[in-house]
């Protein structure tokens, strides 16, 4: 029954997204050509002049909106804001949908054990010093240790189970980016000497994996690079 | 209510603000962010070879974990120098394209609504090795036949191996370059093409030659057009009926009537005769017929000088070509007076009736400056010292069926083979997994022809209309999923080999070419298979670069400085090794990509006159040479000629599975997609068709659809429509249906005929009703 | 601080498309289909401007590589709402995709209409999906799009060089157009280092840029055609 009603809802809710969407996307278009800013009005004028002209651009905007019947539009921006508002609780509530589905990793991993038995990062995450990902540990690497059993834990022996088989274990990511971020990991360990703790906190003090996907704002990312007075550049992070 | 336009934007910010929120929603994040699908992204550099075109320039592919992601130019290969043209750029649509063949496919219940049926590769393959031996047992072993292009990869010269020892002499390659080898062979005695050395030469004449975009060296002329002209070391002038790419970039453009390059040619080389500015110490030592000579039946037959001054007159020749007096002279001081100066003769001249004579005629020209075997001029590719082939061992059916005459025995000079009407019939046809010149098969008589063929097998990789009458498919891979091994173009002067290892694991149920015959040959068994003792591929190319070690000269691809201490190393006769054992050797080449020695001796004569004369033949013409080619259709019906003409790059065939590729093409046209005919703005003023029109373009055998160009560059009696250019990705029947240039072609069941009057053709043209577009 | 910038010579370029393809190998663009065309909807970052210029038979054609200007006094920015774009500390004029609420004010300022606005999803086939730059961001439905002098490649050479203790090589860093244009018309460095060639060519008499009187200042250079054709 939950499912069947989830099923509506989210039909529902894609429903009003594709749609705000599209007025969204239709709305502009036409304002622009009321708007008619697109003239560069500096064709005429010696170049510094025209420098100076585009430094202070005074766009004689307003006044061409209110000739063109401002009340139709107020309406269809009204619509629009609300519109906006439902469609953002929804998408939010997506969102949130996410973050109770949980994270069931394959077989509960303990960092802690493998750091106490003085094991670096680097033993197992193995790329993070040359390349952009940090290197999600294969079963080599596993078996590399674990090709007879150390201890009794129940992680073992399913860990045991994937390396009989020779099947890589289907890790689940724990932290993700938006897509139009661009994260390397050479850029902060090998270039910018940031250690793993700046950013993943004591997950290798762990004895059992999040449950919960983990997040790294772009607040946190941009407060340590103002602290560390690093490029601050959009571009830089964002692809 | 009064809104000022910044609250307004701040209501349409708020409003639009969920969108590209909505766009991170958990479902889409999967599917937008390459990024957190976890993969380690780890970034790999692969040297490889390109096979978008046969120019095998040298690729340096760009991996991220077994994806190809984007492929540039190898910067040690001798050729390309880490440059690549656009369609070497769009070959990651062949790798992964969505029209790719998944597994072997047979055709089940009829060949014309059959349907495909999925089959695993022993099926497929015993099913051809089968019929192969049964038809082998038969005696009918000449009876199989294959239809591809030319080519310099290993996969050639297997093919060619493997139906020499199977015993058919039908190993047929188009070849749009015949008309042009088949002069090269009347005057010097060999059909191979020569090289042109454009790196030392100042004067390019060309002759309706698409040599900067349509020539598989294209990137290396490009690269050494660019070198040049920062320097202004080369003047290029261009003869030709329409305005190309080519006559853009020329200094100077000289239109010309379609077809009467050769005539030109003669009047150049007459006005050079009359002013004596031609060779006289190469014309006594290296050539003959120029003077007058005599038959076998003693009878006086005019030579080359008699009939150029005096068997033509220089106004008539003006009159012909529609060239200025003034211009021919011009020309004629310019050429001769610059050396070395090259006059340029391509495929392009084969697309008219008179191809080879108008490529003798341009040939004659440079040998009567005597740009030869010389720096800057003609000279003969040299081989690399490949390890040769394991001899052949044929047994007596196989020796019988080569002594049987090939099926395009009575074209074989010409383009394309009569299979509409072969002197035996025709029992198996593979069909090569490169796409043919012309779009062969997609001509209108292929049903015809294929209906009379009992089995067709193809080589495809991607399923398109080229599969539809064919009835088994076994998909070779894309040159990213093979080991390559290629010698330098036939165009090309550079000593090389372009090797390459599988950049992906094959996709889907694919297998390379090479694989396929091997084993089709150990199945057939017998002899075959003693001929084919490899395992696989790989082993024949490790086996014949070995003959690179042992040569002792060149070196795997260095970069430039290197590459020309090792050109002055060898001149004065010194050769150091680089490598202690061929593991070693073979390693390095295929980190480097290829091999190359950079040492062209010129004047080695012997070698570049391979008649038994050692000379240059000039052609006598004992014939009226201002011939009027046959009209098409009568003028007052069809009062325009139509020029159809290759499009850049797609000379071999057209690149329909890059998309990238296609849509760049109409760039002159500001056309992406669609056919456009070319009009002189004269001309479409007094027929009333605007720019952009739409207009119906018609022959006596069809008609075509096509968007008005007013383009200045052609003669206002002329129309001109590009060949080569799909409407749709992925190219299908119905979106070429009414814009297929091909169908205004005579449907005459000779397929040969089509190509040479390609620019022999009268056509008429009217508005759509009510097209705009 | 690095100012970087382009220099194209006219007389080398064939507008042999091969800048064009790939930019959009490079930059995850899709390709243009029939619909988008006729629509004019279609997205190419890189575009070959083709000027023809006389009668028959006095006809002389020029070709003319559009990228982004990466303008110094950049239009664009001032008319954008939201800061989605941006001129950054070396010049290059940034679009930063999830800021843009796709009000196309940029596009209609963009003296030389080098800016695309994505009228739906960009779709690829599944299987053409594999190409696809990781490094550069697949861009959805209602944002604008332009050249970005490939500035993947150039956060990409930085982290290499920073990582390897070395400071920035000129060569490090080259957007795809250049690095395959077959004639080298296209050339790219810093112009602000005296020794590079940009910066010498971007001084030559023969260079130029587009609407210069509008005060943009690209920071793109052409190179007249050479005195060959006076």
């Amino acid at each position: 029954m939950k499912g069947f009603l989830w099923g509506w809802f989210d039909k529902l809710t894609r429903l009003v997204l594709n749609t705000s969407r599209k007025l969204a996307g239709f709305l502009p278009l036409r304002l622009s050509c009321f708007l008619r800013i697109h003239q560069a009005p500096a064709i005429s004028l010696s170049p510094e002049k025209s420098t100076k002209l585009y430094k202070t651009p005074s766009l004689p905007v307003g006044v061409q909106l209110k000739r063109s019947g401002v009340g139709q539009y107020n309406l269809i921006a009204l619509i629009l804001f609300f519109g906006g508002l439902i469609t953002l609780t929804i998408s939010g509530m997506l969102l949130f949908r996410q973050g109770i589905s949980g994270l069931e990793q394959p077989l509960p991993f303990n960092h802690r054990v493998h750091a106490e038995n003085g094991m670096e990062c680097s033993d197992c995450h193995q790329l993070y010093r040359e390349h952009p990902a940090s290197g999600k540990p294969t079963l080599e690497v596993c078996s590399g240790c674990h090709s007879e059993p150390i201890g009794q834990s129940q992680s073992e022996k399913l860990l045991l189970k994937y390396i009989l088989n020779r099947e890589e274990i289907p890790w689940k990511r724990i932290y993700r980016l938006p897509p139009d971020v661009y994260f390397s990991h050479r850029r902060h360990v090998a270039a910018g000497k940031v250690g793993c703790q700046a950013c993943h906190g004591n997950i290798g003090q762990s004895s059992s994996p999040p449950s919960q996907p983990l997040k790294i704002s772009m607040k946190k990312c941009m407060k340590c690079h103002e602290q560390e007075k690093v490029d601050n550049d959009c571009l830089a992070c964002h692809r | 209510m009064a809104i000022k336009r910044r609250d307004f934007l701040k209501l349409v910010a708020g409003a639009t603000l969920p969108w590209p929120l909505a766009d991170c929603s958990s479902r889409n994040i999967s599917r937008m962010n390459l990024q957190s699908s976890w993969e380690p992204r780890l970034e790999t550099w692969v040297p490889t070879v390109c096979g978008a075109c046969p120019g095998n320039c040298g690729l340096l592919v760009r991996k991220i974990d077994n994806r190809v992601v984007k492929v540039e130019g190898n910067p040690l290969h001798p050729s390309n120098r880490g440059k690549i043209c656009g369609r070497g750029q769009a070959g990651v649509q062949l790798l992964y394209n969505p029209t790719r063949i998944k597994a072997p496919l047979l055709k089940v219940g009829g060949r014309r609504a059959g349907k495909w049926r999925e089959i695993s590769w022993e099926e497929a393959l015993s099913i051809v090795a089968s019929k192969l031996t049964e038809l082998r047992n038969s005696g009918k072993a000449h009876s199989v036949v294959y239809l591809g292009p030319e080519g310099h990869q290993v996969a050639d010269e297997l093919i060619s191996r493997f139906l020499r020892v199977y015993g058919s002499p039908n190993d047929i390659r188009i070849d749009l370059w015949k008309a042009l080898k088949q002069a090269y062979s009347l005057t010097l005695g060999s059909s191979d093409l020569m090289a042109f050395d454009f790196e030392n030469c100042k004067y390019i004449l060309s002759f309706s030659s698409q040599f900067l975009t349509n020539w598989p060296t294209s990137v290396e002329i490009q690269r050494i057009y660019g070198e040049k002209r920062s320097k202004a070391e080369l003047k290029i002038v261009q003869v030709e009926p329409r305005f190309s790419l080519c006559a853009s970039r020329a200094d100077r453009w000289v239109p010309i009537r379609p077809g009467k390059e050769g005539l030109l040619a003669l009047g150049i080389a007459s006005v050079i005769l009359k002013e004596q500015l031609y060779d006289k110490n190469y014309l006594d030592r290296f050539a003959a017929r120029f003077e007058d000579w005599f038959n076998e039946q003693g009878e006086k037959i005019p030579g080359f000088k008699t009939t150029a001054l005096n068997l033509i007159r220089l106004e008539d020749v003006s009159e012909e070509t529609a060239v200025p007096l003034k211009t021919i002279i011009e020309i004629a001081r310019e050429f001769a007076s610059t050396r070395p100066a090259l006059a340029l003769a391509d495929y392009n001249l084969s697309y008219h009736p008179q191809g080879v004579f108008n490529s003798l005629c341009v040939l004659a020209l440079n040998a009567l400056i005597g740009n030869i075997d010389l720096p800057g001029g003609i000279a003969r590719p040299r081989p690399a010292p490949l390890r040769p082939w394991l001899t052949e061992n044929l047994d007596a059916i196989a020796e019988k069926g080569l002594r049987m005459p090939r099926v395009d025995e009575e074209a074989k000079d010409w383009l394309m083979p009569p299979l509409d009407n072969p002197p035996y019939e025709i029992d198996c046809l593979l069909i090569s997994p490169q796409p043919l010149p012309g779009n062969f098969p997609f001509l209108e008589n292929w049903e015809e022809i294929s209906q009379k063929i009992p089995l067709i097998i193809s080589f495809q990789p991607y399923l398109d209309e080229r599969n539809e009458h064919v009835d088994l498919i076994l998909p070779d891979t894309t040159y990213f999923e093979k080991w390559q091994l290629a010698t330098s173009p036939s165009l090309s002067m550079k000593t090389m080999v372009s090797v390459g290892m599988p950049v992906v694991k094959p996709l889907y149920q694919s297998r390379p070419l090479e694989d396929i015959l091997i084993s089709l040959a150990k199945k057939i068994g017998g002899l075959m298979a003693a001929n084919f003792p490899w395992e696989n591929h790989q082993e024949v190319i490790i086996d014949r670069l070995a003959g690179l070690f042992e040569a002792e000269r060149g070196a795997v691809f260095l970069s430039s400085q290197e590459e020309f201490q090792l050109k002055i190393l060898e001149e004065r006769g010194w050769w150091l090794s680089q490598h202690k054992n061929l593991d070693d050797f073979i390693a390095d080449l295929f980190k480097s990509g290829g091999w190359h020695d950079p040492v062209y001796h010129f004047q080695i004569r012997s070698n570049t006159y391979q008649n038994p004369q050692r000379r240059f033949i000039f052609f006598s013409a004992s014939e009226n040479l201002i011939k009027q080619t046959e009209p098409q259709a009568s003028e007052s019906d069809y009062p325009f000629q139509l020029f159809l003409y290759d499009l850049p790059f797609t000379s071999n065939n057209s690149g329909a599975p890059m998309p990238f590729f296609q849509e760049t093409l109409g760039f002159r046209f500001n056309s992406e997609w669609r056919i456009w005919v070319e009009i002189n703005p004269e001309t479409a003023k007094e027929l009333k068709i605007k720019e952009n029109d739409l207009v119906w373009v018609e022959s006596p055998y069809g008609k075509v659809m096509a968007v008005a160009k007013l383009f200045p560059g052609l003669e206002p009696w002329l129309l001109a429509i590009p060949l080569n250019k799909e409407t749709a990705f992925p190219a299908n029947k119905e979106s070429r249906k009414i814009s297929d240039p091909l169908a205004l072609l005579p449907n005459s069941g000779s397929i040969q005929k089509n190509f040479s009057v390609r620019q022999n053709l009268r056509v008429r043209i009217y508005k759509e009703k009510g097209g705009t577009s | 601080m690095s100012r970087w910038g382009m220099v194209i010579d006219l007389d080398k370029c064939t507008g042999c498309q091969a800048c064009v393809v790939a930019c959009k190998v490079e930059n995850n663009v899709p390709f243009s289909t029939p619909e988008s065309e006729s629509s004019r909807r279609s997205i190419s970052w890189m575009v070959v401007l083709t000027i023809t210029e006389g009668t028959y038979p006095n006809i002389r054609q020029r070709f003319i590589p559009r990228p982004c200007m990466h303008c110094e006094n950049p239009p664009c920015v001032k008319v954008c709402p939201v800061g989605a774009t941006y001129k950054n500390k070396e010049g290059i004029v940034a679009q930063i995709y999830t800021r843009c609420i796709g009000c196309r004010y940029c596009t209609n300022n963009c003296p030389y209409t080098l800016k695309y606005f994505n009228y739906s999803r960009p779709r690829w086939p599944t299987e053409m999906e594999n190409y696809l730059n990781p490094d550069v961001s697949r861009r959805g439905v209602g944002v604008v799009e332009k050249c970005t002098f490939c500035h993947h490649r150039l956060q990409k050479a930085k982290e290499i060089a920073r990582a390897e203790g070395r400071t920035l090589r000129e060569e490090d860093y080259i957007p795809a157009c250049v690095q395959t244009c077959p004639t080298g018309a296209l050339i790219f460095g810093d112009l602000e280092n005296p020794k590079s060639q940009v910066f010498l060519l971007s001084r030559s008499p023969r260079a130029f840029r587009l609407l210069e009187e509008l005060g943009t200042e690209p920071k793109v250079f052409y190179l007249t055609e050479g005195e060959r054709h006076a």
